[in-house]
């Protein structure tokens, strides 16, 4: 985790006014190449409105943004478009264009030879796991969950480095959304994108962000991991945010090696019933230990080759301890 | 009717020709003009607005609206017809395109897509069955519309139409109507398939049907009409008829361009120099207004035109009284006295009640109604001042010398309706002319005709014994004046050209 990463998106001191009503109030962030950001908030808090500053769909009142080096005021703002990922919450598919028609919206607009866009279209169907013969339907023959792949197959097409995404699971049902974020943290093709995703889903946040923006009343009020958000908040609003599901939040933050040092060293002759890494988070080995008989796991350190065996009991308190010491 | 026959398929193409040039330009003028307000929503209340008062204007008195700025003829109508055809084009075009998903525009711009591209690629298809339905609705209004073009002189179906009511003619109507109305039911059926093909197809159907709109429209090749040395306009009425320009063609081998236009316009665009020469009424109020001069019938081809009321048989033996009280205007009123009280309503706009009312008085022959609660009499006339004028004096002469009381039911548009009104049952009486019963009415023989030759009562006598045996109507007392067909012309003009017969007319005409 130490390795120094790029910048990619720098917004410095931004306002937006609409009116009389200022949606967005100096807030100041950076992204780093491959990093994922969250904007999370209630609704009306400036979230949406950062968003659609960074490709200029909202134009600044004042301060600036950039995205890889370039200030946006300075380059067309549909080359900007062009060269920026974005996925809608209610996907926003043309119904009169063929999903083939859809994915090549941009490269067609960044004139693409035939051939390529054929072949690009092809290759991130399989990507994103769709059939190959959907090439040819219309949107409204898909199901919900398939056409936001299809969003995102169209903001991915022309490749472009910075994904930005406006609440991209909120049109769906909650099954479906649970399915799709968790396929969403496997895909290959995000890995190394830098991505800027808008909820007001706490779990969503949770699940997908690197680092997550707090916002309330178009300031940031915290910025940070989720372990920092949930174990030093700055203030009432935040811990209060996050106290309906504070628990679940916690558990799945905290990984398994951030416990290891107070978890006791291996049980001999204990009888496990299953290994787990310790990149996994505390909340996985308890789904885990909740299906094995003997309700006792293996947790392996992959650096080190060490190994230490845990149960509901040692979890449990290695995690009060490591909270202990994060609240001090 | 042969030869009018052979005319429908010239009038059906004349028909969809001024549907869809006029359709051409309100789909040019109409789908950016939507386009426009659905950017500038500002704008749209505006303009939404000014082309909906457009559509409430009834669309004779348009047309009647366009002659002095744009004369007669095709150019008057196609700008009617475009003006009618601009409100479902032009809100269509508006709700189509603001109706697109929020979304898929939002999308749209997100991915890089410039103003135009949104437009081309993504508002238009989108709207385009919207678009498309408000196209097949100002389809069909104009089909509709166009029928009244006949009116000032552009062809077209309506023609059939009107000459079929004005010589009380069915099968004439019938020529007119059924096309007008397959027309429209054909049109509205192709463009409901246009509108239904498949979203992908409409890129394509976005090129075929502008074509095909201009296709259409080169039907309608406009007539010289500016070309010739002198131009007549004639009602339909009087284009069908053998004591009007059949009469003329045989007779005085009277040969001019001419186009068939509404009574209602022919007199004024006479005056506006737009026509040389118009059929008309001998006594018409606006004979005076507009300063126009009656050609003498050397060949005496109109016959006289003594009007008489015409009631029903069953009515007199009821109110025997009733003959005896409407004779009283018998004899009263001459052609020239005709005219001036028909110039006081059709120019002065004097009431035809106060009109009537003052003529009787002046005769004294005015009473003051009794307000009897006797029997309803029925009293019907047709759509012109004249009419009006001897319906009142009826109404005021039953109610002051009977105790019956009287329904007007005036403004029965032509001979037909109101011939059709008497014989069943739906008026009692209304004033008709001996010329019009002759020809018009009865299916008189030419051979009759002839024998009756020009006298007045010989032809009065005949329409009378007819009229008694084959409808129970009688024919009371004529009321003097002679109200016959007749060409007239501009005074400076005819004084111009030194002509004063229609013979001269002719031989003028013939010179070069």
């Amino acid at each position: 985790m130490s390795v120094k990463r790029k910048t990619t998106i720098v917004v410095d001191r931004v306002s937006k006014i609409f009116g009389n009503k200022v949606a967005v109030d100096n807030i100041s962030f950076t992204v780093d190449e491959g990093e994922n950001v969250v904007l999370l908030g209630t609704s009306g808090c400036g979230k949406t409105t950062t968003l659609r500053m960074i490709n200029r769909l909202t134009e600044v009142t004042s301060g600036s943004i950039s995205v890889a080096g370039k200030n946006i005021e300075d380059v067309s703002p549909e080359e900007l478009r062009r060269s920026i990922g974005y996925v809608l919450q209610h996907n926003g598919l043309f119904p009169h264009y063929t999903i083939a028609e859809n994915i090549a919206i941009v490269p067609e607009l960044l004139k693409w030879p035939k051939q390529k866009i054929i072949k690009r279209t092809a290759e991130l169907l399989e990507q994103l796991r769709l059939p190959q013969d959907y090439l040819s339907l219309y949107p409204q023959q898909l199901s919900g969950g398939q056409q936001q792949r299809v969003g995102l197959a169209r903001a991915l097409a022309a490749d472009p480095p910075v994904l930005l995404m406006d609440e991209p699971f909120g049109a769906l049902d909650a099954v479906t959304r649970a399915g799709i974020t968790h396929e969403f943290c496997q895909l290959e093709v995000l890995k190394n994108k830098t991505i800027v995703l808008v909820t007001h889903d706490i779990r969503e946040a949770f699940d997908l962000g690197d680092k997550i923006l707090l916002m309330d009343k178009g300031k940031i009020v915290q910025e940070g991991s989720p372990a920092d958000l949930l174990f030093n908040p700055v203030n009432n609003f935040v811990s209060s945010f996050f106290e309906d599901q504070r628990m679940q939040l916690e558990l799945n933050a905290v990984l398994l090696k951030d416990i290891w040092d107070y978890l006791p060293s291996i049980n001999q002759g204990e009888i496990t019933d299953g290994i787990i890494e310790i990149d996994d988070n505390v909340w996985q080995a308890l789904y885990l230990l909740s299906n094995k008989k003997n309700k006792s796991i293996v947790l392996h350190n992959a650096l080190t080759e060490e190994m230490k065996t845990a149960n509901y009991d040692s979890l449990f308190t290695a995690f009060s301890d490591y909270k202990q010491k994060r609240y001090e | 009717m042969r030869e009018q026959a052979g005319k429908i398929f010239d009038q059906l193409l004349a028909h969809i020709g001024l549907t869809f040039i006029s359709l051409l330009i309100a789909v040019a003028i109409g789908v950016p003009l939507g386009i426009l307000i659905a950017r500038r929503k500002k704008l749209s209340g505006t303009v939404l607005g000014f082309v909906g008062v457009l559509q409430t204007i009834p669309s004779i008195s348009l047309l009647g609206f366009m002659i002095p700025i744009l004369g007669i003829g095709p150019k008057p109508a196609i700008v009617a017809l475009f003006l009618y055809a601009l409100l479902p084009i032009v809100r269509n075009t508006f709700t189509g395109i603001v109706g697109v998903d929020a979304s898929v525009r939002d999308a749209a711009k997100g991915m890089g897509m410039n103003s135009k591209q949104i437009l081309t690629k993504v508002e238009l298809p989108l709207a385009l069955p919207v678009i498309l339905a408000g196209i097949r609705t100002a389809t069909v209004i104009n089909v509709g519309v166009a029928t009244l073009a006949a009116y000032i002189a552009a062809g077209g179906l309506g023609e059939f139409i009107f000459g079929g009511i004005a010589l009380n003619n069915t099968n004439m109507i019938l020529a007119g109507a059924i096309p007008a109305a397959l027309l429209a039911i054909v049109l509205d059926f192709i463009l409901s398939k246009v509108q239904k093909i498949n979203l992908k197809k409409l890129r394509t159907g976005f090129w075929v049907l502008p074509v095909s709109i201009i296709l259409l429209s080169s039907f309608y090749l406009l007539p010289n009409i500016y070309g010739s040395k002198m131009l007549a306009g004639f009602t339909p009425e009087f284009m069908g008829r053998e004591d009007g320009y059949l009469g003329l063609k045989k007779v005085y081998h009277l040969n001019i361009r001419n186009v068939v236009i509404s009574d209602a316009v022919m007199y004024k665009a006479a005056y506006e120099k737009k026509l040389d020469v118009i059929s008309g009424y001998s006594t018409d109020g606006r004979l005076k207004a507009f300063d126009l001069v009656v050609l003498e019938d050397d060949k005496k081809i109109f016959p006289p035109y003594y009007v008489a009321p015409v009631i029903r048989e069953s009515i007199l033996q009821q109110h025997p009284e009733l003959e005896n009280v409407l004779n009283q205007l018998a004899g009263h009123i001459n052609d020239s006295v005709m005219t001036e009280l028909n110039y006081r309503v059709d120019y002065l706009k004097q009431s035809p009640d106060k009109v009537a009312k003052d003529f009787l008085m002046e005769q004294s022959l005015y009473k003051e109604p009794l307000n009897g609660n006797g029997a309803i009499i029925r009293i019907g006339s047709k759509i012109f001042g004249e009419q009006y004028i001897l319906a009142a004096m009826y109404t005021m002469l039953i109610k002051g010398n009977t105790n019956l009381q009287v329904e007007t039911k005036t403004g029965l548009g032509g001979t037909k309706i109101c011939f059709d009104a008497l014989t069943n049952n739906q008026i009692d009486m209304y004033p008709e002319y001996t010329g019009t019963a002759l020809l018009v009415i009865l299916p008189t023989p030419e051979t009759a005709i002839k024998q009756l030759g020009e006298s007045e009562q010989k032809i009065y006598d005949y329409v009378q014994q007819q009229f008694q045996s084959k409808y129970n109507l009688k024919w009371l007392k004529p009321v003097g004046f002679n109200n016959s067909y007749c060409l007239m012309m501009r005074r400076e003009q005819l004084k111009k050209l030194n002509v004063s017969t229609i013979s001269d007319l002719v031989k003028y005409l013939d010179k070069k």
